[in-house]
């Protein structure tokens, strides 16, 4: 935060305006607490802080030696009557963000409409992690669920509207999403629409639709299967290419038995490009994951993850070139606490821009 | 001086002889008495206790934790949720991460549960029902679950 505060009269007016909403949001979560029986809030820090360093690094050059990254996570609700609010507030030593932003209203029990800046809910690990680094059993996320400010391909965030709900039958619930909004531009990564300062690239952030399905045998229960697809236009701030249409679909799934964890999705990626008359670059990518957990405290897990025609010419995803093409990964978690874990993590991981071995640990927790 | 030694040596070995007989139990969903809530099901007892919003008779149903009694707190876990504590906690803050709205309130023993029942209409929490029966301020919504417990 004291880097931010370095950098300039801008970014140190910025992190005010960010720094009074959330104030705001605090607020608002205080006073929902107080208020009546219709009323319920909470609030949620979410506090990590990793080590990382590569080995046998290819070219030696792009290796992580001894690096240290903390974070912090910021999130608060408050459900007054059938109105609804949720915030998120991301900080780390060299950056800030809203992450979310939302004004809703529930209709019913099941379906509720947001307005604002959200998760768009592509595949599952977007919604139901992000941030909340706790919460995923691993430390780094899969490639292609990666962050739009990290080297993700995809839009993690639109600004508009979220209509989440689901329906419950006698076998289960069905439940869904559907978000529209302006989404990110590609400048040297993607960067979404900001609504700490809405004056950036206003112009350029052009709208994006995603829709996402999942059936589970029991109505919010872990155990689920899904599909989603999505098409986002997005504008090169760069003019490499101008603009693309990117479309998405894909399939996920997550299981739970006794102490069995299997997590996969699988993505296919399409961008095409209008105003240059190139031709449609097409990928796909693809994740399992395993847990098996011992004891009550310690869970074992692997992962792999694979692309196909990802290409590091292409127009489009050969923008992101430390994007995850392949990596194997290992890793065991600590429960320190009930709030807080201890969790160690091997990789080897391949990049358009390099391969290596990594290693991670991570403490993560929530709090209160 | 034998009889009495034989009579004393035979009560220690009843007294030691396996462990104490299972006890009949059942655990309750209550409500303070002037709850506008008359009866909850075991599933709106389980969604809202996931922390999904369920409404009851036109209430938003706000479940409390009753953590101070750990037997009482794994059995309705066990039975209820169908998760352990840690599994437990860890859902439903992903759940509140990812749709919004609240973790439930958690009393640490049968008197500051029933302090937040009487404060709040619409909360409900878990006990004993040898312990609700003691309670005239409380009302059962709902049997959870009975059966011996050692």
């Amino acid at each position: 935060m004291l880097s931010i505060i370095r950098d300039g009269g801008a970014c140190w007016f910025r992190f005010q305006r960010a720094g009074l909403g959330v104030a705001t949001l605090f607020l608002l979560v205080g006073l929902t607490e107080s208020a009546g029986a219709d009323t319920s809030g909470d609030f949620l820090l979410f506090p990590g802080l990793e080590w990382r360093n590569d080995s046998n690094a290819d070219p030696p050059g792009f290796a992580t030696d001894d690096e240290w990254f903390g974070s912090l996570d910021l999130f608060a609700t408050a459900d007054v009557g059938q109105f609804r609010f949720l915030g998120e507030w991301f900080l780390t030593e060299n950056s800030q963000e809203i992450q979310r932003l939302q004004f809703g209203w529930r209709f019913d029990a099941d379906d509720s409409l947001w307005l604002g800046r959200f998760h768009t809910p592509i595949g599952y690990w977007n919604t139901a992690y992000h941030h909340g680094t706790y919460l995923q059993t691993s430390v780094s996320r899969p490639g292609i669920a990666e962050f739009e400010g990290g080297d993700g391909p995809l839009p993690t965030h639109f600004t508009g509207l979220l209509w989440e709900g689901s329906a419950s039958t006698d076998d289960g619930a069905l439940h869904y999403s559907l978000g529209l909004g302006a989404g990110p531009v590609l400048d040297s990564k993607l960067d979404p629409f900001d609504v700490a300062n809405p004056d950036d690239h206003h112009h350029d952030h052009e709208t994006g639709a995603v829709v996402n399905v999942n059936w589970r045998p029991a109505p919010h229960g872990r155990n689920q299967v899904g599909a989603f697809a999505g098409r986002t236009e997005i504008s090169d701030s760069a003019e490499v290419f101008g603009h693309t249409e990117q479309t998405l679909y894909g399939v996920y799934g997550n299981w739970h038995r006794d102490r069995l964890r299997l997590l996969g999705a699988w993505f296919h990626v399409s961008n095409s490009f209008e105003g240059i008359g190139a031709p449609d670059e097409d990928f796909s990518a693809a994740y399992l994951q395993g847990e098996y957990g011992f004891g009550a405290r310690t869970t074992a897990y692997g992962r792999i993850e694979t692309t196909n025609g990802a290409r590091a010419d292409a127009r489009y995803l050969g923008r992101f070139e430390a994007f995850i093409t392949e990596r194997t990964l290992a890793g065991l978690r600590y429960e320190l606490t009930d709030r807080q874990a201890l969790t160690v993590e091997l990789a080897t991981r391949e990049s358009f821009e390099a391969e290596a071995d990594r290693v991670t640990v991570q403490w993560s927790a929530y709090f209160p | 001086m034998k009889r009495f030694a034989f009579i004393a040596g035979l009560a220690i070995l009843l007294a030691w002889n396996g462990p104490s007989p299972a006890e009949e139990r059942a655990v309750v969903i209550v409500a303070a008495q002037d709850s506008p809530l008359d009866a909850i099901t075991p599933h709106q007892v389980r969604l809202s206790f996931l922390a999904v919003p369920v409404r009851v008779d036109g209430a938003l149903v706000k479940p409390v934790l009753n953590t101070g009694d750990p037997l009482l707190h794994e059995v309705f876990l066990q039975k209820a949720i169908y998760l352990s504590d840690q599994h437990y906690r860890r859902q439903i803050v992903s759940q509140v991460f990812r749709s919004g709205g609240a973790r439930p309130a958690e009393a640490r023993g049968t008197r500051e549960l029933i302090e937040l029942l009487q404060r709040g209409p619409e909360r409900i929490g878990y006990m004993w029902r040898r312990d609700a029966r003691d309670h005239n301020d409380l009302k059962i919504l709902q049997v959870l679950w009975q059966g011996s417990v050692q």
